[in-house]
């Protein structure tokens, strides 16, 4: 069930904003069918976050279809223009790139990239609001990127991990894989995204069903193992409500002051006309 | 230089520790062509530290001296080469799970003994660290090797290296006991120490994430923690991989409430249940969390303090076990 300001939204409200079939529907149905009770301040702060989960899953097949690779944190690789690699392998931002060209860069050079897939899917949620939010904003926000797997998060991105709730295409799930070869602990498991269409994104397994995802990690296993990799019970997520109250906030100031600009303007317009008009 | 006894230190050793690498290929490629039986010899001797091997493994290769070795040191290289194999599917199984597994155990176990005093030696040299370690953890379930983990993890903490395999090398253990080695380091004199210590244990009430208690307090409840729950705890296999705070270990709350103790690494009582206790688990599991917790809580603290009275409590129906509960403890969980 879906709530805004106290009152059950009937989804048909918003459903009929987006095409019929599209992953927004499919969103609002998974959320107003739910037992779970969704509440949202407003309309802006649910179309926001719906805005975010398209992104999430656009920047994720844009990863996907760049020459990004899978390179363990030993062996990661970043573009030295932009990036500083760390003793631990994680990348941080150089003091002169602003965090919006940082991310830009790994997407326009991606081949100068690579890393493990839990370090991915941050770099999709960055992607992603960068998509959304004004440079500005995003640089304001991020400023001192560290991308290294889940460490060092900016804590505006406020990542939260959820077991039991309903799952929604956007959503980063793990697929873990108790029997790992040790030889390749960089496979005990794959952070993906979830398309939305039945099939997740993996960075270093790239696109394809859970079973398609799990037959993968099933051939990273000891020899002789007979115990499957599986899809967790859980979503990893940002804090979708405080990235809108964020966007939010910023274009209302935004406004202010372009409002004040305009007052301004025509007091300066209206100062140099001709007494006779006045 | 501690771990190295200088009376008994091998030359080649002795070397490498006092004049540096460069010097100890030079070295050793000027004693193969003068003396080619001593410089084996040498390399084959039993006081030799793994870090020399491995810095003298292109050397080996280029003077065709690799069948002169002793098992030992063509096990290690032959491990070594595997681990740092670009495509990893390679035949260390052929080690692990054959008649060789021994042989591999006892290599491994020197690999690591020997080498991990010169931890940062290289990005591959660490590496090699790792995967010893993940196996003797995982494949040969040795825990005497635990100490040394926590230093080298917390010592790499300290100086930014990666260390994300070997702590989850360490978690792998699946033995509760072992994160006393963690909290240790909530008494640290260093910032770093304490902030990692603080972020493993995390999942313990008194050490969550913003808790801003003394490190005194926070090693008390992590003491008080681990009392009573040991029995009960159970590996859960969450990683960093996976979370930025792995909860590692969690309470069955059903094995604390019937004072069962659970084998730590599979989750599963120790014991068969009875009917009587099955029937109490099953009305047990349809409770909420707050009062599962609430009842697991009491029912442990009486039993340590009064057998008698737990017997008689726990025979209640489950009805009056909560009401009598929540009478004793109050709104304390």
């Amino acid at each position: 069930m879906i709530k805004i300001s106290d009152k059950i939204m009937d989804p048909k409200e918003i459903i009929n904003a987006y095409p019929p079939d599209s992953i927004e529907v499919k969103i609002i149905e998974i959320l107003s069918s739910s037992d779970n009770i969704y509440i949202y301040k407003s309309l802006d702060e649910l179309k926001f976050e719906l805005n975010l989960r398209i992104n999430i899953i656009s920047a994720s097949r844009e990863l996907n279809d760049s020459n990004f690779s899978f390179r363990t944190f030993r062996k990661s690789i970043c573009n030295p223009q932009y990036w500083t690699r760390t003793g631990e392998g994680g990348f941080l931002i150089k003091d002169k790139v602003t965090p919006s060209d940082g991310i830009k860069d790994i997407f326009t050079n991606s081949s100068m990239y690579g890393t493990e897939c839990a370090t991915a899917i941050v770099i999709v949620y960055y992607k992603a609001l960068l998509n959304i939010y004004p440079q500005e904003l995003f640089n304001e926000l991020f400023a001192d990127l560290h991308l290294m797997n889940w460490h060092y998060l900016d804590k505006d991105l406020d990542i939260g991990y959820y077991e039991n709730v309903d799952f929604l295409p956007g959503d980063c799930r793990y697929f873990k894989n108790p029997d790992v070869d040790p030889l390749t602990p960089e496979w005990q498991g794959e952070n993906t995204i979830d398309l939305g269409d039945g099939t997740y994104y993996g960075h270093g397994l790239g696109i394809g069903t859970a079973d398609e995802i799990i037959k993968a990690l099933n051939e990273n296993r000891k020899e002789g193992s007979k115990q499957s990799a599986y899809l967790m019970d859980s979503a990893t997520r940002p804090n979708f409500k405080y990235l809108s109250i964020k966007y939010y906030d910023f274009i209302a100031k935004l406004e202010r002051e372009n409002y004040r600009r305009i007052l301004i303007d025509y007091r300066n317009f209206e100062a140099k006309l001709p007494k006779v008009f006045c | 230089m501690s771990m190295y006894n200088l009376n008994s230190i091998n030359p080649l050793d002795k070397i490498r520790l006092t004049n540096g690498i460069d010097e100890l290929k030079n070295s050793f490629i000027k004693l193969i062509k003068t003396n080619n039986g001593e410089a084996v010899n040498l390399l084959n001797a039993e006081n030799l530290h793994f870090p020399t091997l491995f810095l003298l493994k292109i050397e080996i290769d280029n003077l065709n001296i690799f069948d002169n070795l002793n098992l030992r040191n063509r096990t290690a290289i032959e491990l070594t080469n595997q681990i740092l194999e670009k495509n990893k599917k390679s035949s260390i199984n052929k080690y692990v799970s054959s008649d060789l597994a021994q042989i591999a155990y006892s290599v491994l176990k020197w690999i690591f003994d020997t080498g991990f005093y010169d931890d940062g030696l290289s990005n591959e040299y660490d590496e090699v660290l790792d995967i010893t370690a993940i196996l003797l953890i995982k494949i040969y379930k040795d825990q005497t090797i635990l100490p040394i983990i926590a230093d080298m993890i917390f010592d790499r903490n300290r100086k930014g290296l990666f260390n994300h395999n070997l702590v989850w090398a360490f978690f792998e253990s699946k033995d509760p006991n072992s994160l006393i080695m963690i909290a240790n380091r909530l008494l640290s004199t260093e910032a770093k120490d304490v902030e990692l210590a603080s972020k493993l244990l995390s999942f313990i009430p008194g050490i969550e994430k913003n808790n801003n208690a003394s490190k005194e307090k926070k090693y008390t409840s992590f003491l008080n923690w681990l009392e009573e729950n040991n029995p009960f705890l159970y590996s859960t296999g969450q990683s960093l991989q996976q979370v930025n705070r792995p909860i590692t270990y969690v309470i069955d709350l059903g094995a604390k409430y019937l004072n069962e103790y659970v084998a730590s690494d599979t989750g599963k009582t120790l014991k068969s249940f009875t009917y009587k206790e099955a029937k109490l688990l099953n009305e047990f599991s349809k409770l909420d969390n707050d009062t599962k917790l609430l009842l697991a809580n009491f029912s442990s603290m009486l039993y340590q303090k009064d057998r008698n009275q737990w017997n008689k409590w726990i025979h209640y129906p489950i009805k009056e076990q909560i009401r009598i509960a929540k009478s004793m403890m109050g709104g304390e969980q």
